[in-house]
């Protein structure tokens, strides 16, 4: 019995020690297209918000810190982005379903998106989508590595057009935010709403380090919420400003 | 009849397009076949989230992707009678290659061998070009320069804020650099002029300012002091480095002139040795290399006995500009080794032996007047004739 114990304390080291968790940090930098954002521009009345939205959100940097499970997609904590600047570039990601802060869990199949109403936070709870996507035998060079081109259609989100270039050499499923499910890291990513009113960003990966981070999802700070919660949440909050 | 032959000619043509739709087709309704399988770690644990790549063999080909389930099963859909090669990769396991021929349903099974340094080698960092932190300025060498620059000068002219001029005094946003180091040491006496016009251009990786700089680090932030400091950070590789030039020169009347200077440097240890022989009259140690090496106006005006020493001789050799002839012999060599992590052993001796013949001509005028004697008996007829008066 005794033998049976240390044996089987000895495996769980041995498993533990196995899965050291590697965690790296890929940084990248959004750019918005200016033609698109003007769409909302009009002519003589230039829209001072719309505006103060593109400055905010361009050159945005967003880091996506991974391991072999779970990934976090965030808005950098720069020394001065000033709050403001973060909630405009989180006005802006709204246009694509996006929040500041997204947690991927491979093991549940789940997404965990950061929602900031009114002075409550939570985290909404919505299902890893699976992504179709088609990998052509376009590629290029990034520094020294080999990047391949893959496309995909998201035709229930205001018809999205995906280009993504990813990295073989780097072995994750994760990507920015919502886009992922490509057997490399995505390095160079192409968002396009095809519509009459459809915005367009690109993120650059600018840095991918080793860190010594752990991820976890601060389910003990705010509450989980399903799609609907959520919804019921924000309709209560534009209630109160429309009382009629 | 013409125009019969035209149309007949567009239906030739119709029949060719129809046959190579047709031929098109039967390219696209290539069979499709299945590939599975289960991938597993060395102790043949179940290994969810791994990547399945098959790449067609020809360069046009389509390439399919799976990604193993929570049980470490993959099924991937492929298309029959095309090689493929299998790439099977997962986060810090080694990566494995194989070549499947799809015939009929394929069935592998993988296991992956664990890496700890797997990703190490594809590390990507592509700093931000400028960086400013309080009072640091960083800025990264590679995002300003074209690589034609030769020497550190011309790199630290293309930095914004940063100006060089002619003698290579440093300012950066219009504040005198006042210290010059090298990864973190001084770099010969510190003065900027030595390194700015001889450290090679494409060493350098990166450039920090830091203002109100301090030797002793912990007494940072605590004053405030005027020294701007420069350190030069070099790339990886290029953290040795030897450079140096020489000036040689003869001329009428025994004139000369021979100017070695070259340096050695690497983390460890920095040597430099630079000579000065010349007869054509050019100081090889000046006034401002002594305040310099005595560190600074602001160290001397801080030890009074100092003073004296700069209104003495040493003042009075070292601006003599005013000779006839003149012989420099200069040397100084400095040594600085790193003997253990916190200590370092400098030495240096600079060594100037200046011979000078300098030339005074005095012409002096004696004016000669006739009647010093009527001056000098001025008084005397004076009192001669008050006597008369008074008698």
């Amino acid at each position: 019995m005794k033998k049976l114990i240390v044996l089987t304390l000895i495996l769980t080291l041995k498993f533990s020690l196995g899965y050291t968790q590697q965690v790296y940090e890929a940084v990248y930098t959004m750019k918005v297209d200016e033609q698109r954002m003007s769409y909302y521009l009009e002519p003589n009345d230039p829209n001072r918000f719309i505006k103060a939205i593109y400055n905010a959100a361009n050159g945005a940097q967003f880091s996506l810190i991974f391991s072999n499970d779970k990934a976090v997609f965030q808005l950098t904590e720069k020394l001065h982005i000033d709050d403001m600047k973060a909630k405009l570039i989180s006005g802006f990601l709204v246009f694509f379903h996006l929040s500041e802060t997204i947690y991927s869990d491979l093991d549940t199949h789940k997404l965990y998106q950061f929602q900031e109403a009114g002075s409550a936070s939570h985290l909404l709870k919505i299902p890893l989508e699976n992504i179709n996507w088609n990998i052509t035998s376009e590629s290029k060079t990034y520094g020294k590595y080999r990047l391949y081109k893959a496309t995909a259609k998201l035709k229930n989100k205001s018809n999205l057009h995906l280009t993504a270039w990813f990295c073989k050499e780097v072995p994750t499923n994760f990507g920015p935010g919502l886009y992922a499910g490509l057997p490399g890291l995505i390095m160079d990513l192409t968002v396009d709403q095809q519509e009459i009113s459809g915005l367009k960003f690109t993120l650059n990966l600018e840095t991918l380090t080793k860190e010594n981070k752990t991820i976890s999802i601060p389910f003990d700070k705010y509450k989980v919420c399903t799609q609907k919660e959520s919804d019921a949440i924000y309709e209560k909050l534009v209630g109160n400003i429309k009382p009629n | 009849m013409q125009q019969f032959f035209l149309v007949r000619g567009y239906y030739q043509w119709g029949i060719c397009l129809i046959i190579c739709i047709l031929s098109g087709i039967s390219v696209f309704g290539q069979q499709e076949l299945m590939f599975k399988g289960t991938i597993t770690d060395s102790i043949a644990n179940p290994l969810p989230y791994t990547n399945v790549i098959l790449t067609s063999i020809h360069p046009n080909g389509a390439t399919h992707f799976g990604i193993s389930d929570a049980s470490g099963k993959f099924k991937i859909t492929i298309l029959k009678d095309s090689t493929y090669t299998v790439e099977v990769t997962h986060l810090g396991f080694q990566k494995t290659i194989d070549t499947v021929i799809a015939q009929k349903e394929i069935t592998r099974n993988y296991s992956l061998v664990e890496s700890t340094t797997a990703l190490d080698a594809v590390i990507i960092e592509q700093k931000i070009p400028m960086l400013v932190k309080e009072d640091t300025i960083v800025y990264r060498v590679d995002n300003f320069v074209n690589g034609k620059e030769h020497k550190l000068r011309e790199v630290l002219k293309k930095l914004p804020g940063v100006e060089v001029d002619k003698l290579g005094n440093v300012t950066v946003n219009g504040k005198k650099v006042t210290k010059l180091l090298v990864e973190g040491n001084t770099f010969f006496t510190g003065d900027t002029k030595l390194g700015v016009n001889n450290i090679p251009a494409d060493a350098v990786a990166e450039i920090e300012v830091l203002d109100n700089y301090s030797a002793i680090s912990f007494l940072k932030g605590l004053s405030d002091s005027d020294q701007m400091a420069l350190n030069v950070k070099l790339k990886e590789g290029k953290k040795k480095f030897v450079f140096g030039d020489i000036h040689a020169g003869l001329g009428y009347k025994d004139r000369y002139l021979l100017n070695p200077a070259l340096f050695y440097y690497s983390k460890k240890l920095t040597a430099n040795v630079i000579a000065d022989v010349n007869s054509i009259g050019t100081k090889s140690f000046s006034m401002s290399d002594y305040i310099q090496f005595e560190g600074g106006y602001a160290e001397i005006m801080d030890r009074p006995q100092e003073l004296n020493n700069l209104s003495g001789d040493i003042m009075s050799f070292l601006n003599n500009e005013d000779v006839t002839s003149q012989k420099n012999n200069f040397g100084a060599a400095s040594l600085s080794a790193a003997i253990g992590k916190h200590t370092r052993l400098e030495v240096f001796s600079i060594n100037n032996n200046t011979q000078e013949t300098t030339l005074f001509k005095n012409s002096l005028t004696y004016i000669q007047s006739d009647n010093i004697a009527e001056v000098l008996l001025l008084p005397i007829r004076i009192v001669y004739w008050a006597y008369i008066k008074s008698s």
